[in-house]
């Protein structure tokens, strides 16, 4: 919300903060820093600050004497105008709205306008021009420009423009005011805010009171809707003024000048913080509206011209036929507007329900002004100030003024007690932050009225409160105006207890990672359906109601639908060698509780191969996983063999799925298919000259399930030996197994075993494996006879899995 | 004396050898001339064998002047052999020269990895109020409309949801799940699953529907603290947070805080630190204030104590929570985060060693 300081200081002394002497140079002025440092402990937040400078010396008030064409000009004329100093001056203008008698603004050889603009002598179609007759906007009265700014008749030739019109340099706050605070969102709110701070004295304008009479035929109004609606009439609108120099202060605060009416109802807007609205009572059916709840479907077009659908949720003003005329609080229809030719009119005030004004401005998409300030909360007492104010400043005279309705509770008193002040805030001198409660002190300056109980206060918010309930809104308000900055700081440390195991495995983990030569990712959990398919999903996700875009419209169900968008974007950047990991959410509609999709954090792995094999590649990560984390054993299962829907389904016969004793899956690795490197459809999509990418996924969890690790074992002091085994492996018997079988068999003994040597024939169902043992005993050296037996056993192991060890 | 022309010959001989061993090019060379030594024909060999039959009177000097003669072969021999072993291992050092520097100037996508940088500022700020005595406190990024609003004293229609522009999920009832807006659900979960006192930290992802910029993505990272215990009052809330920010930023970084409203504290407050590119002297970054806004703090609300079931007659508690991104921003002096998302490697190389 944009305001002024010069309108500030209509209703709070600012003296306190040097205000008064001289006029404000720049933004940077130390007061100016002082109220901007101000209304920023108080909460209203200065976003900006712009001086407005008045910068209208030298442009006087003349008056036009004569107007003559210029020969061969047909778009400009050449004028004779008195500005006081006694003689004819020539200026050409280019403006035709204005006549012989005219008073206007004349800036004088020498001025510089507040848009900057410097204004000499000059020679124009070879006629001499001494100066400029200016428009609204070039005297920075309006943004509107429709040719020269036609001045009153009385106004006196040669008067300084700045003076006539009241203006000065004023200074623009752009302040941000919270929900919480309806009070502040007008220059009087603010000013008894900033007032009640300093600690300075604060006064409310003073209009004319208006003679309030018993309507002949009261309004129909729906107090569930509206607890306050007063209305005033008003004839002779189309002679309605409005002061330029407030013209200007609108202009200052960002709204635009329309009609002297429009313009002051939203002068009192920004002033006192009441909405009010202007009905053509020529147009008006019967003279009359009424307040109710819309029609299911009922139409309204509004003031923007568009057509709107009503409901019953939404309060709708209806003309006195009982046909909707304006969306209450939010927009007025366009067939009652008053227009230039409007003579009398129908002036609403009223208080309309916060929720249902919020609710339909929201199903609207229609934010006004007014439907911000009703949402917030508008005082439902101050609709005869704002007529009053209206009059003023229209210098129109109210008719028939009545209130219809007048429902409104009043503020329920809260019960404060002193301790439970202290002991929230918590400041070191309790009865200074009492103070603020007490009688004349900083609360009651901004209306909350404060009696002392026994050991506390009872305290009663004003009407433009609302958002003051309970004890606790109070006690804010206690420490708002005691400052911040003034509460003492108390250090406090919590009992100190650490990361959990889980916390710091995941660490360890990425450490690790990143040492390994992976790079950790940005999670993308929110991918497109195709970059799902790409990975292997074709159903189960989780969709956004309302996406960004379709590239982000869903839930990923596994890491690798948005590591894929990683790689691509890599390799179209000629970067080929990705190595990544990630550790994040994956999502699917299945399987979830509590109400929630089911959501697992997984680590992922993402290996660019040396050679063509990423299986081999990523095969080796997993090793140095299983090894860190001390998972339990894995065992593998065939990708096709398995419930994969969770999982990305990769190389068909380069992947496998890694599950745990139980059996359930808990990750899959393997090699990418070409299509899913590239982007491609077809499933054989050539890689080119780009490497073999091993993959791996799996659930963050399981890794971390390998418990403790045990007491660290000494190495033995006799001489080990390696044992060496070579197998022929039947087709569907895995390496692991084998492996298994073999560690088993030689027990104890065998420090060591690992594949050596791995060979598969091609069009062979078997293949060859060797594994070499390092045997090695705490208790002895191996001899002979021991080997012998240990061979026996692994012969007799490998018979059992339908595999052959070959003997030498 | 044909034991004097025996013995000059014998030297003859042992000189040739020595000097054709030091002239000897390879080990094997030198083999053949200490073969050639072991010879039984050798002249040395035959003048041993001669002393057998000389006259007793003699042998002595004799064998001494022959003992000298094979000390001078052994020595030439030996000192050829040290030559030949010199030159052969200066010979594999010549050929396995190698210079260090080409393995420093390898391609800067090679080598260690890295975490992301989110992740280390993540880690640095809980190590912070590891420090202070705080669990770190985790929870799901899919969260119940009840758990990111209601709870937190938001209700349907209240305007800070639409501040909170919020991505809501075709899942269960109309508006009933949603990606969380902000890492607050964490805490409701910890205060229904803890009872106080509660010291923890809660870092998280978080999303909203905003169009994306140089500052914000539309998932980005934040981190709450939050303290319920007996006693806890604003004077606490303060305190932690410059105690927090000197840690964080160093002694020279001052907090302050301002009046604000959140629907789930009361009193509220926004928290801004000095600036920390002009240190507080006014710059563009700060609009010239000197401070920049980090986050949002209060005392827990007692309506959201109501809605956990924790009775805030007994218990108080505060919270503060910031943006963990727009930190490793600063940090980083990265221009625009619309880069993360991409995960483009030239970008996460640069991440290596940063702390």
């Amino acid at each position: 919300m944009r305001i002024t300081l010069q309108w500030l200081q209509e209703f709070a002394d600012l003296s306190s903060l040097g205000f008064g002497g001289d006029p404000v140079g720049s933004a940077g002025d130390r007061r100016v820093a002082a109220l901007v440092d101000a209304l920023n402990q108080l909460g209203m937040v200065v976003e900006g600050v712009e001086i407005a400078p008045a910068s209208l010396d030298g442009v006087v008030v003349a008056e036009v004497v004569e107007i003559s064409e210029i020969e061969g000009a047909d778009r400009i004329r050449l004028t004779g105008v008195d500005d006081g100093e006694g003689r004819l001056r020539p200026v050409v203008c280019g403006a035709w709205n204005f006549q012989v008698g005219d008073k206007v603004p004349l800036a004088r050889p020498g001025s510089t306008l507040p848009n900057g603009r410097e204004i000499g002598s000059r020679k124009l179609r070879g006629m001499v021009s001494e100066g400029m007759l200016c428009s609204p906007v070039e005297v920075g009265v309006s943004p509107e420009s429709g040719g020269l700014l036609i001045l009153d008749s009385s106004a006196p030739v040669g008067e300084e423009l700045a003076s006539y019109l009241g203006i000065a340099t004023d200074v623009v706050l752009d302040l941000a005011i919270e929900a919480n605070r309806p009070d502040a969102n007008c220059v009087m709110g603010v000013a008894r805010d900033l007032a009640a701070w300093l600690r300075a004295p604060f006064s409310e304008p003073e209009s004319p009171p208006v003679k309030l009479v018993e309507p002949s035929r009261p309004f129909a109004v729906d107090a569930a809707a509206c607890d306050r609606l007063v209305t005033a009439e008003f004839g002779g609108v189309e002679g309605a003024t409005f002061p330029l120099r407030l013209v200007r202060r609108l202009q200052l605060c960002g709204m635009r000048s329309i009609s002297p009416v429009v313009d002051a109802s939203n002068y009192v807007m920004l002033e006192i913080g009441q909405p009010t609205h202007a009905y053509d009572l020529d147009r008006l059916a019967a003279g009359a509206i009424a307040v109710r709840s819309a029609a299911p479907g009922e139409r309204i077009t509004t003031l923007d011209g568009t057509e709107r659908t009503l409901g019953p949720e939404d309060i709708c003003i209806a003309g006195g036929d009982g046909a909707p005329i304006g969306i209450a609080g939010v927009m007025g229809g366009s067939d009652t507007e008053i227009t230039a030719g409007t003579t009398r009119m129908l002036l609403e005030v009223a208080h309309f329900d916060r929720g249902r004004i919020a609710r339909t401005s929201k199903r609207l998409g229609l934010r006004s002004e007014a439907s911000a300030r009703f949402e917030r909360g508008v005082d439902p007492s101050i609709a005869e100030q704002a007529i009053a104010r209206f009059a003023q400043l229209t210098g129109l005279e109210p008719q028939v003024a009545c209130v219809h309705a007048s429902t409104y509770p009043l503020p329920e008193p809260i019960l404060v007690k002193s301790e439970q002040v202290v002991a929230a805030i918590g400041h070191d001198d309790p009865q200074a932050l009492l103070s603020m409660l007490e009688p004349s002190g900083p609360l009651e300056a901004i209306g909350l009225s404060c009696e002392p109980t026994d050991g506390g206060f009872t305290v009663t918010p004003p009407l433009y409160r609302p958002d003051i309930t309970g004890p606790h809104d109070v006690i804010e308000e206690v420490a708002r105006h005691f400052g911040y900055a003034r509460v003492t700081s108390r250090m406090l440390r919590g009992p100190g207890a650490g990361l959990t195991p889980s916390q710091r495995f995941e660490r360890q983990l990425r450490e690790l990672l990143g040492g390994m030569g992976f790079h950790e990712t940005w999670p993308a959990t929110l991918v497109a359906p195709a970059e799902q398919a790409d990975a292997g999903t074709t159903s189960g996700w989780v969709t956004l109601s309302d996406p960004i875009s379709a590239l982000e419209s869903t839930l990923r169900v596994t890491v690798l639908s948005g590591l894929l968008r990683a790689l691509r974007h890599n390799i179209s950047r000629r970067m080929p060698a990705v190595n990544l990991f990630e550790i994040g959410p994956v999502f699917s509609g299945a399987g979830g509780s509590g109400g929630l999709p089911r959501e697992v954090r997984r680590l992922a792995v993402l290996v660019a191969a040396d050679g063509g094999n990423g299986l081999r590649a990523i095969g080796s990560v997993l090793a140095d996983l299983r090894d860190f984390s001390r998972c339990p054993v894995l065992e593998l299962a065939e990708a096709g063999s398995i419930d994969g829907s969770w999982w990305p389904s990769l190389h068909p016969t380069r992947s496998q799925a890694l599950l745990d004793s139980s059996g359930s899956v808990v990750g899959m690795a393997g090699e990418l298919l070409g299509s899913q490197v590239t982007g491609t459809a077809s499933p054989g999509a050539e890689l080119g000259s780009l490497p073999r990418y091993g993959y791996l996924e799996i659930d963050l969890g399981y890794l971390d399930s390998g418990g403790e690790p045990g007491r660290i074992a000494p190495p033995s002091v006799y001489t080990s030996s390696d044992l060496d085994f070579s197998f022929v492996v039947p087709a569907g018997v895995g390496v692991c197994e084998l492996h298994s079988a073999v560690r088993e068999a030689l027990g104890l003994v065998c420090q060591d075993l690992f594949v050596f040597d791995r060979y598969t024939p091609e069009s062979s169902g078997e293949s060859y494996v060797g594994l070499r043992a390092r045997l090695e005993s705490p208790e002895g050296v191996i001899d002979d006879a021991i080997t012998r037996e240990l061979i026996e056993s692994v012969a007799a192991a490998a018979a059992r899995l339908g595999s052959r060890l070959r003997r030498g | 004396m044909e034991s004097g022309a025996g013995l000059e010959e014998a030297t003859r001989w042992v000189e040739e050898l020595s000097s054709r061993a030091a002239g000897a090019a390879s080990g094997a060379e030198l083999a053949k001339l200490r073969e050639a030594v072991g010879d039984r024909g050798s002249p040395l060999s035959a003048l041993y064998r001669s002393m057998k039959v000389m006259d007793p009177a003699l042998r002595p000097e004799f064998g001494r002047r022959l003992q000298e003669l094979r000390l001078r072969l052994d020595q030439a021999l030996e000192a050829a052999s040290a030559a030949i072993s010199a030159r052969e291992r200066e010979a594999t050092f010549g050929a396995e020269r190698d210079d260090l520097g080409a393995y420093l100037c390898r391609s800067r996508y090679e080598g260690v990895g890295s975490l992301h940088l989110i992740t280390m500022t993540r880690m640095e700020l809980e190590d912070i109020f590891i420090s202070l005595g705080y669990a770190v406190a985790e929870g799901p990024e899919v969260e119940s409309e009840w758990n990111n609003f209601e709870a937190l004293n938001i209700p349907k229609f209240h305007p800070a949801r639409a501040s909170q522009d919020s991505f809501f999920l075709d899942f269960g009832e109309e508006e009933s799940t949603l990606l969380r807006t902000h890492t607050s659900p964490i805490e409701i979960r910890l205060m229904q699953a803890q009872k106080p006192p509660i010291y923890a930290v809660a870092p998280g992802r978080v999303y909203r529907r905003d169009t994306p910029d140089a500052r914000h993505t539309p998932a980005f990272h934040q981190i709450e603290a939050l303290v319920v215990d007996r006693g806890i009052s604003f004077s606490n809330l303060k305190a932690t947070i410059e105690s927090f920010t000197s840690a964080y930023f160093g002694p020279s970084i001052k907090a302050r805080l301002r009046p604000a409203y959140f629907p789930f504290t009361e009193p509220s407050a926004e928290f801004e630190i000095t600036c920390t590119i002009c240190s507080g002297t006014g710059c563009r970054t700060c609009s010239g204030t000197g401070w920049i806004e980090l986050g949002g703090a209060g005392m827990v609300h007692p309506k959201v104590f109501e809605a956990v079931g924790i009775d805030h007659r007994v218990y108080s508690g505060f919270a503060f929570g910031f943006g963990i991104d727009r930190l490793a921003q600063m940090r980083a002096g990265l221009p625009d985060m619309r880069v993360l998302p991409e995960n483009d490697l030239r970008i996460l190389a640069q991440f290596r060693g940063r702390r």
